[in-house]
């Protein structure tokens, strides 16, 4: 039966927190208080997507116990492409030793285009096609100084294995909601993404994954109570909550997924580093829901239920904790820097 | 152009994979694609170094060169891998000094960037394991 084989996370170990950025700026506290984010993980100088996304299909890699040659494509879902035109899973498959002989996508859905290539990923392989593929999120998300978003646009990766062996996690069913919304989009050339403030609340995030959700649950005769874990997008701490309360699921359900409270939100990596965790910790029979949305917009529900092996590939590579707890705190200025908003104008 | 697109496509095994040529008959390893080992005259097979390894001595440069001013300052290791080849290389995640013996891992990271609108450099990293 297809599903996940193998995951794997990766975040960088630098974390401005989100009292810096307030006190720079002069801006009231509470506004990333009110997000649940205290701090954000941010890429070194020397990382950027691709660099994240090797780490964490590394571990995946590591995880499905398959030899990379046999991958039959990788497909990375990234807004923050360090390239406009030159593919970066083209890189990713060269350095992992996957390449020539496989299918190398690069996808833009905003914060979704991993879970598209997921959605790929479990047909292709379910029908013969390819024998694994290897899904990537993995960003380094942009927000303009001064932005809310500069508070929670963080920095990370997550990456799984699909194939009909070694699966740690049996694929279910999924079901996928797009709608023209206007909610968050960034022209091309533009540094920075512009977002429609509350826009982005009710008729994007809330009104596309409660829609997917409800779709995907009522066509299994599920109740929330069924589900072990629930992991949706998190662009902030308080929007899953606040979904979650929507549909029924009690806070223990999300909280174990809700990454971004440690992180902030990783974009393309957001619920994929919620799966992580929670696969890091999940035992044999759980029911895990997970829902990542893109905005743009569009939602992705898949039900996935846990086999015997979890327990066995849980060590085999590095746990998505571990990198959260390699942490080093940075001023806004190294941040800025870090992430080449300032450059040396002398030598 | 700084970042030549023939010598990044070149040197792409050993900067992405840390493979090398190496003579089965003296053991020298080589980095670039030598065929046949100009000392025996053997024919060089193609092998992957270890990933991990021990860090045998380093040097930090503030003074960085041209192009690399965003990534200062820079470390660079001399690394004994599980394998007992060793090798210099660039060292990253340098969150506190480091210390001779200490277990360090390889990672693909970024050497430098040509610019705004040249080549991206690529290769494998040393870091402190954790």
């Amino acid at each position: 039966m297809v599903g996940i084989a193998g995951w794997g996370a990766y975040v960088p170990a630098y974390r401005v927190s989100a009292e810096e950025i307030a006190r720079h700026w002069g801006a009231d506290p509470k506004v990333p208080i009110s997000l649940g984010v205290k701090e954000k993980s941010v890429a070194g100088p020397d990382e950027d997507s691709v660099t994240i996304a090797w780490e964490a299909a590394m571990n995946a890699l590591a995880r499905a116990q398959i030899e990379p040659s046999e991958v039959g494509m990788v497909f990375i879902g990234s807004e923050s492409k360090p390239y406009a035109v030159k593919p970066s899973a083209t890189i990713i498959a060269d350095a992992l030793g996957i390449a020539p002989e496989t299918m190398a996508v690069d996808a833009e859905f905003a914060c979704r285009a991993a879970s598209e290539g997921m959605r790929h990923a479990l047909s292709m392989v379910e029908n013969g096609t390819i024998r694994h593929a290897l899904i990537i999120g993995s960003d380094t998300a942009q927000g303009a100084p001064g932005d809310v978003l500069e508070y929670t646009a963080a920095s990370g990766g997550a990456a799984f294995v699909i194939s009909n062996e070694n699966v740690v996690a049996n694929f279910i069913d999924a079901y996928t909601y797009v709608t023209d919304t206007p909610d968050f989009w960034r022209r091309d050339g533009s540094q920075y993404p512009n977002h429609g403030e509350g826009f982005t609340g009710e008729p994007a995030y809330f009104h596309h994954l409660v829609s997917a959700i409800k779709h995907l649950m009522d066509k299994h005769s599920l109740k929330p109570s069924d589900i072990t874990y629930f992991v949706p997008h998190q662009p902030n701490a308080r929007f899953p909550l606040k979904l979650a309360k929507m549909l029924g699921f009690k806070k223990e359900q999300v909280v174990l997924g809700l990454t971004t409270a440690d992180i902030g939100n990783t974009y393309n990596a957001s619920a994929f580093m919620g799966m992580t965790r929670v696969l890091d910790n999940a035992s044999p029979g759980d029911l895990i829901l997970m829902a990542p949305f893109g905005s743009g917009a569009g939602a992705d529900a898949y039900l996935f239920e846990a086999t015997d092996r979890i327990e066995e590939a849980k060590g085999l590579a590095r746990k998505t904790q571990e990198y959260f707890d390699r942490r080093k705190e940075i001023d806004y200025a190294t941040y800025l820097r870090y992430r080449g908003k300032i450059k040396k104008l002398v030598r | 152009m700084e970042v030549s697109p023939s010598v990044v496509w070149r040197n792409k095994p050993y900067r992405y994979r840390l493979e090398v040529r190496r003579c089965p008959k003296c053991g020298r390893a080589f980095r670039e694609e030598v065929e046949v080992c100009p000392k025996c005259n053997e024919r060089t097979e193609r092998v992957r170094m270890a990933g991990r390894g021990k860090l045998l001595s380093w040097a930090k440069v503030c003074q960085v060169p041209e192009g690399f001013e965003d990534f200062s300052p820079l470390y660079f290791g001399l690394v004994e891998l599980e394998d007992g080849s060793r090798i210099i290389a660039r060292l990253t995640d340098v969150l506190e000094e480091p210390k001779i013996g200490m277990e360090m891992e390889a990672v693909l990271r970024k050497v430098r960037a040509d610019g705004s609108t040249g080549l991206i450099e690529y290769a494998i990293f040393f870091r402190p394991a954790f």
